[in-house]
Formats: C-alpha cells, structure tokens, sequence
C-alpha cells in the first residue's frame, strides 16, 4: 500500500471501525513510513484542537 | 441584537460577572457564535436563532460564569446542541435536506502524491513536535481559523459538522446527501488540506520528515 491509501484508511479510522485487514495493512505501512506516521499523529491534534476551538476563548486577548 | 442578553443580565440577577456587561466583547462573541452556527445551518434566521436561544440560555446562568472561558465553554456547548437539534429536526421536515453537496472534482486539490501514490516532496509531511493544544496560544488559533476558512466550502461543511458539532457519519450524511464513502474521502482532503495549512503557517514552515 502507498501512501495515498495509507493515509486514506487513517483518515477514515477517525470516522469508522476498520476492518481487521484495513487495520494489517496500515499499521505495516506505518511501520516503514515516517511521513505517514506523521499524518496519523496530526490529524490527531486536527481533531483536538477542533474540539478545543470549538470550548476555547481563542480569540479573547482580555484573559489569560 | 446581543442587547436581549444585557437586559437579561442587567435585570437586577446581582453581581454579573463584569465581561457580560461589556458590549463589545458580547457583540464579539455573537458574532462568532453566528459564523460558527451559519456554516452548519443553511437558513440564516436559523443560525440566528440557535445563537439567541444559546445566549439566552447560558445567560439565565450566567453568575454561576467567573470567567471568559468559562462562559464561553458554555455557550458554544449550548450552541452546538442547539445546531444539532436545528439539523435533526430539518431532517425530520424531510422536505428539506437543506444543503446537498455539489460534485466534489479532485482535479481542484492540491497534488498531495506523486502518480505511484507516494507523497509528493512539497506536501510530505514534517515533524510537529509535540504540541499540546491546551497550551496553544491565540495565534495559533488565529492561523486554525484561517485556514477553516480556506477549505473549500463542502470540506469546511462536513469537516465542521463531524469535528466541530460531533455529528456522526450518519446525521451528516443524511443531511449533506452524500454517501459514507464520499464523506469519508472529504474528510480525508480537509484532513489533508488542513494539515498542510497548519504545517505551512505554524508547525513546521522547513524540514520535511525523510
């Protein structure tokens, strides 16, 4: 699998159950790929900050 | 319009915190408050609506509120339920499925892989680091919203609802009349996107990972 495919079924584990190949599959391309492994890492903090923003006063320079 | 809260807040309730009687961080807040329901909810009464009904709601609460933050929390929380609601009702009035997505062409994206599938060198991915998001300061937030704002307008959708307002897969389906499968291709591009734009503008503007 490239890393086209691999960072799609990442993506993809953020909004469904993979199946047991899928997860065979992307955790061997993960293991020979930094790149990749750095997607899986980021879209992580994607969806932290996502919901951190959402709780936040992100925009507030009045409080610390 | 932020004036229903002041008069709520101004109605002999006792010791308000002081930032609720500040108008222009209130009109500051609304505003954003309708960015945030607008890009979910079509209809702009709607959104204006959701965000009164929150405001209202976290308002008759507001003295349990110390700090910014914290009314904040409690406010977007309060507007996301009320978003959600907005869109499983519309659903429910099934003559409405307000917004179907148009063709999603990938020829408009940004060449992330080579042809053989590996990544193209000036979308691979760098290193972050470790960032902790607690710990990320308002320009950082600044440079998120920037780039939620430079998704295209159906990646920002659905990214929004299933990110932002927690939807599952379903409801945003059901809403956007979209299959599972290509929602889970546009989130993968606004994953994509996203991850580029905040690589470019704040993680890591050099070295790529090898």
């Amino acid at each position: 699998m490239m890393c086209d495919k691999a960072t799609k079924l990442a993506s993809d584990k953020l909004d469904r159950r993979l199946s047991i190949p899928e997860t065979i599959r992307l955790r061997l391309h993960l293991v020979g790929c930094d790149a990749c492994s750095g997607f899986v890492r980021q879209i992580g903090v994607l969806r932290k900050a996502s919901r951190r923003y959402v709780a936040t006063d992100v925009s507030d320079p009045g409080e610390t | 319009m932020e004036n229903a809260g002041e008069q709520n807040l101004n109605g002999g309730r006792g010791a308000a915190a002081p930032f609720l009687a500040d108008a222009t961080y209130m009109a500051e807040l609304r505003q954003r408050m309708l960015k945030f329901a607008s890009l979910q909810l079509a209809d702009p009464g709607l959104a204006e609506d959701a965000v009164q009904e929150a405001l209202a709601g976290a308002l008759r609460n507001a003295r349990a509120f110390a700090g910014r933050s914290a009314f904040r929390t409690w406010v977007f929380a309060i507007l996301r339920n009320k978003i959600a609601d907005q869109i499983r009702f519309k659903r429910k009035q099934s003559q409405m499925i307000a917004m179907p997505l148009g063709h999603f062409p990938d020829e408009d994206e940004p060449r992330y892989f080579e042809a053989n599938g590996s990544w193209a060198p000036e979308n691979r991915p760098s290193a972050w680091g470790n960032p902790e998001v607690e710990l990320l300061g308002k320009d950082f937030w600044r440079v998120f919203e920037t780039c939620l704002d430079h998704l295209p307008p159906d990646q920002g959708r659905v990214f929004m609802m299933r990110e932002f307002v927690e939807m599952d897969t379903a409801e945003i389906c059901a809403e956007v009349a979209i299959t599972t499968t290509n929602l889970h291709v546009l989130m993968h591009r606004a994953r994509l996107r996203l991850r580029n734009c905040l690589e470019g503008h704040w993680f890591a503007p050099e070295e790529k990972l090898s």
